[in-house]
């Protein structure tokens, strides 16, 4: 209680921390990573790869904050993916189709394979809005049912065998560069763009804050909010068909068991990034950091030569700390 | 400071709480003694309930001690004044719904044998002595989830006495309660006395402090203002304490209702909640509507606003018969509601006053879905100079903001959308009583403007002060509709305790 | 409510018990479906394969009534397999000891990050799930062949029911038992119904939340036990996608996913319809792939059943309090 300057000033810096303490942990990551790996997590060529490995799970973070900023969850969101990576992939190739054995998709051609994924997602997203909104079932049962049953859906849509020849578009797509960055990055930058814009400046946006923040002071307030919970799940399974295109474009491969990790991550680094599981908090650019922190530290353990298992292990622990950090910091 | 009496069972010395900006306690004063009521009153904000979490452990005190059984400590946390017989009756977090009565009651303090196994029929017995002391009837495996409000409350007090607390704190106990229950908690808390138990009253109403009260303690402004015996107590000296200088609770101003009906109510019902309810409502007219809690009125504005449909009779609004589909169509129509609970219900606490105001509009401040935040900001800004809401910015979380405040933001809400028929639900309910002039003040602003309001209230003097016509319910029917100008407390509390049902019809 | 006729009190008390009305309903559909159903080798076969999720299951819906999640079961089952496996030359009793310690540790981490470090349980546990099985596939990417003569005896054993349905059952019985008559227990549900006032009535909440994570490890532990008995080895990919599992099995046998509520004989039952399920298809020969999608049309139909029922109850409180 004596100088009053020098205490306020270190709380200035306190509560500047607080506000920004994502960002100092994510700058304090690259500081750590870049000097451990000799700088060569910072070479450009490896930043790209960051980026090109972060696309699909962004995407797919993207259309998770919008459901749990309504206090929802969508852990169908990996399923939507794979299965529209699936019909994209077989659809679209007559090569493809004749390796299926006993699948059910007929030969479509490109852009009709694609419109029958991005139009299956919608369906997907709007009967977990309705079963949600309607039936009241908690999202956490609702979407794993749903996942669970596009899983099975994914598997005899092709036999139960992988998707190896797409079309030439997908990959051709994913491997296009402009300014030394493949065409997958642009995606989804573009999207993230597009839906941090969404959050933060339209009614829409706004609406689902109020939503996830005060459900029943929405409804008093005229909010629609069914409707706007049901666009909500309806736009992350859109975005789920969106990373599942880009799945395909990146690997040129996808068999029904390659979700298995993506959920996961995607939750991971919705929560790293701040956006709360009860709803009303959180915004696109914090997610999107969060996950390019998970992002580079799987990088950064691959540039280390840590065994890929161990890598699982340590993510873990890093995932609890970073949480355990920004609440710390975050707190009062 | 009586020298002849037994020590206190608790006594609070020179506490002091500190949060970012405000003092909260100033060095405040307090003493229990065993077997009294001491009422603690004051307005919001005054310290009471930060008093209360410092005495239930939920805040660390910044200095002074807190002398229990002998004992002095500097601060106290919920399991030590567990063990120290301290018991606190909250309306929220009160008992474990998914639990039974007996489970509910020995929670936390089960006859075990090895530590661990629970001794099920020697509770069972306790509980049935413990019942009888109070004359409560309750089967002890029903599960807490059936129980009305009122119910609840019994259990929790027979759980403190089972606990066998020396000092039992009560925070409002009476908000969700009818005359009739509270009469009944008060002849509960009468055996409780006779059982040497404490208890600190804390309560906005000072009607029942002055029916129980064996003490009164005033606070203001975080600091310890008077304690007198009750026999010293006036309602008007309470009053004077509270808010520092003596205020005219009952000013009635002009009436500013026109011949122009607004709404026309015909025979509405919902099934299971009110019926047979008929009304006119008129431009710039205030309509109260009185009764006891539980008499189906806040039944009826849900209903006006679209959130039960009606089972029978029609809404008529402007000369048209409407059919409302929800709180949309409500609004639409010029609707506006300030629900009760205001924190549950009315805003969004996590969002910036300015959004909370802009909510019912938030399609006409965007162009093909993108938010204007220019005009949503000098929408926000003119309500705010409007209302005088005291918030230091418009971005600023609701939350934050104190509960006269928080209602402004609500009614500047509707004031946003256009709203023309405005309906109130207790909207001074824990409003501390400056903040409550300055909204009667507004209702009457806006009905001179040529507003219409229907108010819900339960607070009687504020009913008489504010409505031209007082509807008084009685059981979910309508039992007779007073001028406001004539009408007083007496004739409204004999109509509001009549039973319809056995032959008034509307 | 006593002056009902006993019929109709009757027909509600039977209303009352839904789950077990569907399980009845789905013995008697796969009884019609297939002959084979009914044989003894059939359910013994039957009860063999539900063993190792009904314990996994049992340890999730603990931690669920206490309001919570465990996310981490099925990893630290694998786990706890392979640290049997790899440690059974130093004796078959130490490497059990062992396996149940891991399993234990796992879970009262879990118990110290949630309570400890405020972090919301389904994260926490994503994450130990991530550690679990990232030590298991660090031990060993294979499973780990088990050739001990102690092993191999237990897993041929079998009296009426083989010994990982043993485990099961003694699990299960352990646990009803401590639900109906332990303090702890008690607790439990108080935690998952109002944290907040199980506190203030005492109940150290930290320490019921920290020990409910523990046990679920330890019976992990115990299901990776199991696991070798049942398979003869150690398996780091052993029980993939389960944790889910558990959680669906649990919701179809009734449990409040938001704590509080649920009874063990009921999850029980949950799990068994969950496993019927595949076998009657297996038995019908319908392409195993539709099983995934049956799964969550009973999931759906659990949730929506269980909602149901809570609306119910919230309509009878409302009328109560009008009467």
């Amino acid at each position: 209680m004596t100088g009053p300057g020098p205490q306020a000033k270190l709380r200035d810096a306190r509560s500047l921390a607080q506000k920004h303490a994502l960002l100092l942990v994510f700058f304090g990551f690259i500081i750590v990573a870049g000097t451990i790996s000799g700088g060569r997590f910072l070479a450009p060529s490896n930043l790209a790869v960051i980026l090109f490995q972060t696309s699909v799970v962004g995407v797919l973070v993207l259309g998770q904050v919008m459901v749990m900023l309504v206090a929802g969850i969508d852990l169908s969101i990996a399923a939507v993916a794979i299965l529209a990576a699936v019909a994209m992939g077989a659809a679209s190739s007559e090569r493809q189709i004749m390796m299926n054995l006993g699948g059910f998709l007929p030969f479509l051609g490109l852009w009709p394979a694609i419109a029958i994924a991005f139009a299956g997602a919608i369906l997907v997203g709007v009967v977990n809005g309705l079963m949600v909104v309607l039936l009241r079932i908690p999202a956490f049962i609702a979407t794993l049912a749903m996942s669970l049953a596009l899983m099975g859906v994914a598997t005899l849509a092709t036999g139960g065998g992988p998707v190896n020849y797409p079309d030439r578009f997908f990959p051709d797509f994913g491997f296009q560069r402009i300014l030394g960055l493949p065409l997958p990055v642009y995606l989804f930058l573009a999207l993230a763009l597009i839906v941090g814009f969404a959050l933060a400046r339209t009614s829409f946006g706004t609406r689902l804050y109020a939503i996830g923040g005060n459900p029943r002071a929405a409804r008093l307030s005229g909010i629609p909010v069914r409707t706007v919970t049901v666009l909500a799940y309806t736009l992350c399974a859109l975005l789920g068909a969106v990373a599942g295109f880009l799945f395909l474009a990146r690997t040129g491969v996808v068999t029904p068991g390659s979700g298995s990790g993506l959920l996961l991550t995607t939750i991971a680094s919705a929560v790293v990034g701040g956006v709360n599981l009860y709803g009303g908090k959180g915004s696109i650019f914090n997610a999107v950091i969060g996950t390019l922190l998970l992002a580079g530290l799987s990088n950064l353990m691959n540039i280390m030569l840590v065994s890929p298992h161990l890598q699982s292990a340590v993510s873990g622990l890093i995932i609890v700390a970073a949480i355990m950090l920004n609440a710390r910091l975050d707190q009062e | 400071m009586a020298n002849t009496s037994p020590p206190p069972l608790l006594a609070m010395r020179g506490i002091v709480k500190t949060f970012p900006g405000v003092q909260a306690l100033r060095g405040v004063d307090f003493d229990l003694r065993s077997g009294e009521i001491h009422c603690l009153v004051g307005e919001n904000g005054a310290g009471k309930s930060t008093l209360m979490r410092v005495l239930a452990g939920a805040q660390k005190p910044d200095a002074g001690e807190i002398v229990l059984n002998g004992k002095s400590f500097t601060a106290l946390s919920p399991a030590l004044g567990h063990t120290l017989g301290i018991g606190m009756i909250y309306q929220e977090a009160d008992l474990v719904s998914g639990l039974s009565i007996l489970d509910n009651i020995f929670l936390g303090h089960e006859d075990v044998v090895a530590g661990m196994l629970l001794k099920k029929r020697q509770m069972r017995e306790e509980l049935k002595v413990l019942f009888a002391q109070l004359n409560l009837q309750f089967h002890p495996d029903t599960i807490v989830r059936y129980l009305a409000p009122a119910q609840r409350q019994q259990v929790q007090i027979a759980k403190a006495l089972s606990r066998q607390y020396r000092i039992l704190v009560l925070d409002e106990p009476t908000a969700a309660l009818t005359d009739n229950e509270i009469g009944y908690l008060f002849e509960l808390l009468k055996v409780l006395r006779a059982h040497g138990i404490g208890m600190v009253y804390v309560s906005h109403r000072l009607s029942e402090v002055l029916a129980i009260a064996d003490r009164v303690t005033v606070l203001r402004d975080g600091g310890h203002v008077s304690t007198r015996p009750i026999a010293e107590v006036t309602r008007e000296g309470l009053i004077a304490d509270m808010v520092g200088s003596a205020v005219d609770a009952d000013a009635r101003a002009k009436s500013t209702r026109t011949d122009e009906i607004v709404l026309a109510v015909r025979d509405l019902a919902v099934e299971g909640q009110f019926d047979r309810i008929s009304f006119d409502l008129h431009r710039g007219e205030i309509l109260g509507i009185g009764g006891l809690v539980g008499a189906g009125r806040s039944e009826v504005l849900e209903c006006l606003f679209g959130l039960t449909r009606p089972d029978a009779g029609s809404i008529t609004l402007g000369g048209k018969a409407v059919q409302l589909r929800g709180p949309g169509d409500a609004i639409a129509l010029g609707l506006g509601l300030v629900p009760e609970e205001r924190r549950e219900s009315g805003l969004v606490l996590v969002r910036s006053v300015a959004e909370n105001i802009a909510f019912p509009v938030l399609s006409k401040l965007s162009r093909a879905g993108v938010l204007s935040r220019r005009r949503l900001n000098a929408l926000a800004a003119d309500l705010v100079q409007r209302l005088s809401i005291r918030t230091p910015s418009l971005g600023q979380l609701v939350r934050t903001l104190s509960g006269g405040n928080q209602q402004k933001v609500v009614m500047g809400k509707w004031l946003a959308a256009g709203t023309r028929i405005l309906l109130l639900d207790e909207p001074t309910r824990g409003i501390d009583i400056n903040a409550k002039f300055e909204i009667y003040q507004l209702i009457h602003e806006l009905a001179s403007k040529g507003m219409s309001v229907i108010m819900v209230s339960s607070d009687m003097p504020e009913l008489l002060a504010l409505s031209d016509r007082i509807l008084v319910m009685a059981e979910g029917l309508p039992v007779t509709i007073l001028d406001g100008a004539t009408a007083d407390q007496v004739e409204i509390m004999r109509h509001a305790v009549t039973h319809p049902s056995a032959g008034v019809g509307a | 409510m006593s002056t009902q006729p006993l019929p109709a009190r009757f027909v509600k008390q039977v209303f009352k018990q839904d789950v077990l009305l569907i399980l009845i309903g789905f013995v008697a559909v796969a009884s019609v479906l297939s002959p084979a159903f009914l044989t003894p080798n059939n359910l013994t076969n039957l009860l063999s394969q539900s063993a190792l999720l009904g314990i996994l299951a049992t340890a999730q819906f603990l931690v669920v009534v206490c309001g919570g999640f465990d996310l981490s079961v099925a990893a630290v089952m694998a786990l706890a397999s392979l640290v049997f496996a790899s440690n059974v030359s130093v004796g078959v009793g130490p490497a059990a000891v062992m396996a149940l310690a891991t399993g234990g540790a796992c879970g009262l981490f879990n118990g110290l990050v949630i309570t400890k470090g405020k972090v919301q349980p389904l994260i926490a546990t994503l994450a130990m799930m991530g550690i679990a099985r990232g030590l298991a596939l660090s031990i060993s990417e294979k499973s780990i062949l088990v050739r001990d003569p102690v092993v191999a005896a237990i897993r041929s054993f079998s009296w009426v029911v083989t010994v990982p349905t043993m485990v099961w059952f003694a699990v299960v019985l352990v646990g009803m038992v401590w639900f109906a008559t332990s303090r702890q227990a008690l607790h439990v549900y108080a935690v998952g119904g109002n944290e907040q006032t199980a506190r203030l009535a005492g109940v150290r909440v930290d320490r019921i939340k920290i020990g409910v994570y523990t046990v679920s490890g330890l019976l992990s532990g115990l299901a990776g036990l199991a696991l070798v008995m049942r398979a003869s080895s150690g398996s780091p990919l052993g029980g993939m996608g389960w944790e889910l599992d558990t959680i669906a099995a649990i919701v179809i046998g009734g449990t409040n996913l938001f704590g509080g509520e649920g009874k063990l004989m009921r999850a029980l039952m949950g799990v068994l319809i969950y496993q019927m399920i595949a076998n009657i298809m297996n038995l019908t020969r319908i392409d195993p792939f539709y099983q995934d999608i049956v799964r969550a049309c009973v999931i759906v139909a659990a949730g929506t059943l269980g909602v149901l029922r809570q609306r119910r109850t919230e309509r009878r409180v409302l009328q109560r309090r009008l009467a």
